[in-house]
């Protein structure tokens, strides 16, 4: 190659832009965002870039780094390649980043080849360096550099390892020195394409190159500036030319790169990887085994439990319900209210029994932000790791028994996060029954993020076996429901396709911005409902409502689920928010007013409760009005009606915990 | 289109976030950080668009140990 050793230097010309090249799911997007200095949130899984993005390096403020779409190979055949393809030939390049994956060597080097072809400054980044390690792939660095003539720099793009010997080599990329010699045929046809092609920004015999496979950006490019005699002429040239092979010049052209690849791959592995072998693979196989893949779950869950029952509700809550608000706050507010308020009425709705302090701020930020910010943060931790992918398709395996297989599954995991938005994800199934029962299922069973906390929380207050009693109960009314719903509502069913990325270390970069982020959402979303429905609670009390209500609701309340009159304020507040309600429950349960097989009906009755004012909304928008009060006729009584029987059962069997 | 692209953590598709804003389609709640991918309709959180995720987000950020760190 005629440009090896050159060096560009970065004040050599007026080209500024650096070309981001590699295929889908090698971190390129991660890798720019390092660079240019702009960060995206970066999860487990890797994703495709679907637009040209540019910014300036950070360490090289005059350079313009583009982002390229991902690309799986040249020629380009889909929309995102050829838009790689025209930012080669129309972009100012001064040079190519190439980001591959550190792990698929032989692929990588097939792309840094048809770059190399090309005759631009390039730099390699091998990323995902700490996989291929872990996977027992040892790459030479030294010997790719020593016989591609350019930098290789191993990076780990999400920890920003590397990126400094990055920015280094791209402040003077080289030019590569690779001469590959394909069949003499194609050769023959290289070098009289040489002399016919128009002045490109790329080297004339990679262009050629990328003609001879049919490119057709590169075929677009040549029409613009060719005249059609000339295009004309180049075609009928292909066209021999594939005669003289006997197949298309893009199979023999290929089919050279792949094997120089591989035998590059070859020489620079100091040590084959092991397919699957590091712990990160290994637990992600486990994750989705048939029979190991449950207990991995329930190690998972038993973790959950522990972080979030035990130290965020029972640790977090103990100091701030128990200390900061209870023998410090409240008094010392209660106190100076009491003193400067000139209304006892005023009195009463700050700091009474359902005063906005005494109650709604309390519950919102004693008992309910330490769970939920527990709970927060391991729902971050499933979501950067990958785990969520894996829970779906360990879930679809249950489901598909029960006629609900496919992407219904999806709004079911994504519900523990947020059931409102989970409902609006059943737009995304393609047949109305897949719909209808994903949204039921959700609307009866699936906690949202945050009473899934909070009754974490309480059910850990307990003991484990309360907490797996609830999961069972919930579980089995979910999928008892699903079972019949699916045999009374019948139709196709669309199988779920989901890819399953690595499983991964989560960055703490990115988990504690996130769990930041869910906390001032929770707490932007909960409070104004907490006080809302503690001022309503206040002037239904004071109009003799509430105490009207609680005698009517007796008969179910105290009767049939066998609970104190009093938790009939916790279950109307649930009507509002069923974490409100299950706050309200809480502090019956810290004040002794509960006994553990009362807090394990209470829980099991709230969690298969009448979904929230924003789902209800939401079911409603979406499915119509008479849908929604469908749903909600079906829903509340068998709630009630589980509750109910399982207080007998309990009853019956005299559970202790 | 927003300045940076965000990545879905279910199905890895990156989009702009500013222009999938989950709130619009929420009946309860607006200027909520929650964005919804387009691709798979996993709705999830956009720290950039929380105070609290982008001050962490900064600070974090700015730890000299992820800048450095040349790998072999």
């Amino acid at each position: 190659m005629d440009c090896c050793g050159n060096n560009s230097k970065l004040s050599a010309n007026g080209r500024n832009v650096i070309a981001l090249i590699g295929h889908h799911n090698v971190g390129k997007s991660v890798l720019f965002n390092r660079l240019t200095g702009r960060r995206v949130t970066v999860s487990n899984y890797p994703g495709t870039t679907v637009e040209v993005t540019r910014g300036p390096i950070t360490g090289l403020p005059e350079v313009l780094l583009l982002d390229t779409p991902g690309i799986l190979t040249f020629p380009s055949h889909t929309e995102d390649e050829r838009a790689t393809s025209q930012a080669l030939l129309e972009e100012p390049l001064r040079a190519i980043l190439q980001v591959g994956d550190a792990k698929n060597l032989s692929r990588t080097l097939l792309l840094t080849l048809q770059l190399a072809e090309l005759g631009l400054p390039q730099v390699l980044a091998l990323n995902m360096a700490d996989e291929a390690e872990a996977r027992g792939v040892r790459i030479d660095p030294a010997q790719l550099q020593a016989e591609l003539a350019i930098r290789v720099v191993p990076t780990i793009a999400v920890r920003g390892q590397g990126l400094a010997e990055l920015e280094g080599a791209l402040a003077s990329p080289a030019a590569p020195a690779v001469q590959l010699k394909y069949p003499r045929a194609v050769e023959a046809a290289l070098c009289e394409l040489e002399g016919s092609l128009p002045g490109a920004p790329l080297k004339a015999r990679g262009l050629g190159l990328l003609w001879l496979c049919g490119d057709p950006q590169v075929e677009q490019w040549l029409g613009a500036r060719l005249s059609p005699g000339d295009c004309a002429a180049l075609a009928a040239r292909r066209r021999e030319l594939e005669t003289e092979l006997g197949e298309a010049p893009a199979a023999a052209i290929q089919r050279t790169q792949l094997a120089w690849a591989e035998q590059m791959a070859a020489r620079a592995l100091k040590a084959q990887g092991r397919q699957a072998s590091g712990p990160a693979s290994w637990l992600g196989r486990l994750a989705v085994h048939r029979l190991w893949g449950i207990p991995a779950l329930l190690g998972i869950l038993a973790a959950l439990y522990v972080f979030v029952g035990l130290f965020g509700a029972g640790t977090l809550v103990g100091w701030l319900e128990g200390n900061l608000f209870g023998e410090l706050l409240n008094p010392w507010i209660t106190q100076w209210v009491s003193r400067i308020s000139p209304l006892p009425l005023l009195t009463d709705l700050l700091v009474g029994q359902y005063g906005l302090w005494t109650m709604g701020i309390t519950y919102a930020f004693a008992l309910i932000l330490p769970i939920v910010s527990t709970f927060f943060l391991a729902f971050g931790v499933l979501e950067d790791s990958g785990y969520l992918p894996r829970l779906a398709v360990m879930s679809n395996r249950v489901f598909t028994r029960l006629g609900l297989n496919g992407k219904a599954v999806l709004p079911m995991v994504l519900g523990l996060g947020c059931v409102t938005m989970a409902t609006l994800t059943t737009r995304i199934l393609e047949s109305r029954r897949e719909r209808l029962l994903a949204t039921l299922l959700l609307a009866l069973a699936v906690p949202c993020s945050a009473q899934l906390g909070v009754v974490l929380g309480m059910l850990a207050g307990i003991s484990l076996s309360a907490t797996l009693i609830w999961a069972l109960v919930v579980l089995g009314v979910l999928l008892s429901v699903g079972w019949l719903a699916a045999r009374l509502v019948p139709g196709d069913r669309t199988p779920l396709v989901i890819e399953l990325p690595p499983l991964r270390m989560p960055a703490l970069s990115n988990l504690i911005p996130k769990t930041l982020a869910r906390v001032e959402w929770y707490l932007k979303e909960v409070v104004p409902l907490f006080l809302l429905g503690t001022a309503l609670l206040f002037t239904l009390d004071k109009l003799g409502v509430l105490p009207w209500l609680i005698r009517v609701g007796e008969p179910l309340v105290t009767g049939w689920l066998g609970l104190p009159a009093q938790a009939s304020t916790a279950l109307l507040i649930g009507f509002l928010r069923r974490d409100f309600g299950a706050a309200g429950l809480f502090a019956m349960q810290s004040a002794g007013m509960l006994s553990p097989a009362q807090v394990l009906v209470a829980m099991i009755t709230l969690t298969l409760f009448i979904p929230c004012i924003a789902v209800s909304t939401m079911i409603a928008r979406e499915r119509g009005w008479r849908t929604s009060v469908a749903m909600a006729a079906l829903v509340f009584p068998l709630a009630f009606g589980v509750g109910g029987l399982f207080n007998r059962l309990l009853l019956l069997v005299g559970w202790a915990p | 289109m927003s300045e940076e692209l965000f990545r879905c953590p279910l199905c890895g598709f990156a989009f702009d976030a500013q222009a999938n804003a989950a709130c619009r389609q929420c009946p309860l709640t607006r200027n909520c950080p929650m964005i919804c991918c387009p691709a798979c309709g996993h709705v999830t959180l956009d720290p950039g668009r929380s105070i609290l995720g982008r001050l962490a987000r900064e600070a974090l950020g700015r730890r000299p140990a992820e800048r450095e760190g040349a790998h072999g």
